[in-house]
């Protein structure tokens, strides 16, 4: 899968590089760390936008696309106080491959 | 000055009804009346349900001890969420409690007190409601966060990444600006988008920077007029994260880009990112501010301030514009010192210096 995660927003205001992932380059702990969080997610049939009826003053919004090889293809974009805990784990999961 | 009918504001309304098995009186009357050990278990379960119904009439009963304290006192709890993120967390600092061996707990409290005592000593203001609300505040949410937050009822930190941020609660403006979030809210209630979300930000810049100058006894002169100045981590090229007195010039590195900020309508930043640039464009009404307390000189809180504040609680409205701001604070400044004064004056063209009046 690829996968790429932007965000923006953030009382620093602050847009981080994206973070761009090919899970067949990371280790097969990670990459099945991160189907199974994915699958949980159930990411590819989400809606596309989670957008907070309103928003809290400085929180972030996340940009997230994956690409998977199977063909499917999906994109959401959340307001970070909107998003479905099973999204917010992909989502924290997603940002701490950074550090890696 | 007569206040402009607004429709009241307050926490955030849930759609569905909180129902919850142990009723509301009981639970009261446990608080107050229960065995020593339920007490306070009773009261952390009433005020929990009772903040999601965003209740806090309900709470005012308690007097002094949670929501309604008079005017002048304050009612702080820090909480830890211990890197989860189900607020508040636990309950580690209450009012009047000694010292954590935590510094991000001892900074919510003292810095939240301090912008406390700030809307208090200068404005009259009794908390964020201005009906001497408790300020909860709850530290080290979830891991290597790098943000504050208002949720619309209380204040949430971040530790930082230790590579591009240190810990939010280690600003006092930070502080400052997130609880006048929280004033917005109870006041204008200006909505957060576009350029009323621009204003919104703006003015917690202005106001956690006048907290900042009124505990330091600054003036307007020797204010670095920074946000955030110290909580980048080291090695990162820049001094704070916006600066009011030259938006745009506060950090340019690598890891993070330049500040984008604006000091002028032509540089006005389009696009839907970041809620339309709420954290972007609000560097042109904090300029705008900037130029009117340099002008002015003396304590920024003074007048500046004062102009500021009685818009803020008397004159915007949710979808004002930065025109409907100027303007707003024309009248304002025309009202409290009187029309055509140095103050209207300075104000105005602090207005038209930004470019949002001719």
């Amino acid at each position: 899968m690829h996968l790429k995660l932007t965000r923006t927003g953030g009382f620093a205001g602050i847009t981080p590089p994206p973070v761009e992932v090919d899970t067949a380059m990371l280790s097969k702990k990670d990459g099945q760390y991160l189907a199974a969080m994915v699958a949980g997610a159930n990411f590819f049939d989400l809606p596309k936008t989670f957008q907070a009826a309103r928003p809290q003053p400085d929180r972030f919004q996340y940009s997230l696309s994956i690409v998977h090889e199977d063909g499917r293809n999906h994109a959401v974009l959340c307001d970070e106080e909107a998003a479905p805990e099973p999204l917010r784990q992909l989502l924290h999961a997603v940002q701490n491959l950074r550090r890696k | 000055m007569n206040r402009l009918h607004r429709p009241q504001k307050g926490p955030p309304q849930f759609g569905c009804p909180v129902c919850t098995i142990i009723p509301s009186y009981m639970l009261r009357h446990l608080s107050q009346n229960g065995p020593a050990r339920l007490r306070e278990h009773a009261f952390q379960t009433l005020q929990h349900s009772e903040r999601l119904r965003g209740q806090r009439d309900m709470l005012a009963f308690l007097g002094a001890v949670a929501v309604g304290t008079p005017a002048g006192v304050k009612s702080r709890t820090i909480y830890d969420l211990a890197h989860g993120t189900s607020l508040p967390g636990r309950l580690v600092r209450g009012e009047g409690a000694p010292k954590s061996t935590d510094v991000q707990v001892n900074e919510a409290y003292d810095y939240s007190g301090a912008t406390y005592d700030f809307y208090s000593k200068v404005f009259g203001r009794n908390s964020v409601d201005n009906k001497g609300m408790r300020l909860d505040s709850s530290v080290h949410y979830y891991t290597n966060y790098d943000n504050a937050f208002w949720n619309g009822a209380q204040m949430v930190y971040g530790d930082g990444d230790g590579v591009i941020f240190q810990r939010f609660t280690k600003c006092l403006d930070v502080i400052g600006h997130e609880l006048t979030h929280g004033v917005t809210q109870y006041e204008a209630g200006l909505a957060y988008q576009g350029q009323s979300g621009a204003l919104n930000e703006s003015l917690s810049d202005v106001f956690g920077s006048l907290v900042k100058q009124w505990k330091k006894k600054q003036t307007a002169a020797r204010a670095d007029w920074l946000i955030g100045e110290g909580l980048f981590a080291k090695g990162v090229n820049g001094v704070a994260l916006r600066s009011m007195k030259a938006p745009g010039t506060a950090y340019d590195d690598p890891q993070i880009g330049k500040d984008p900020q604006p000091a002028h309508m032509k540089d006005y930043v389009k696009g839907s990112a970041d809620h339309g640039g709420v954290h972007t464009n609000s560097g042109i009404p904090n300029h705008a501010f900037y130029l009117v307390a340099t002008t002015l000189g003396g304590y920024s809180w003074d007048r500046a301030g004062k102009i500021w504040y009685d818009t803020l609680c008397n004159i915007l409205q949710p979808n004002a514009n930065f025109v409907a701001a100027a303007n707003g604070t024309i009248r304002s400044a025309g009202i409290l010192f009187g029309v055509a004064s140095q103050e209207q004056k300075a104000v105005k063209s602090a207005w038209q210096q930004v470019g949002v009046l001719k």
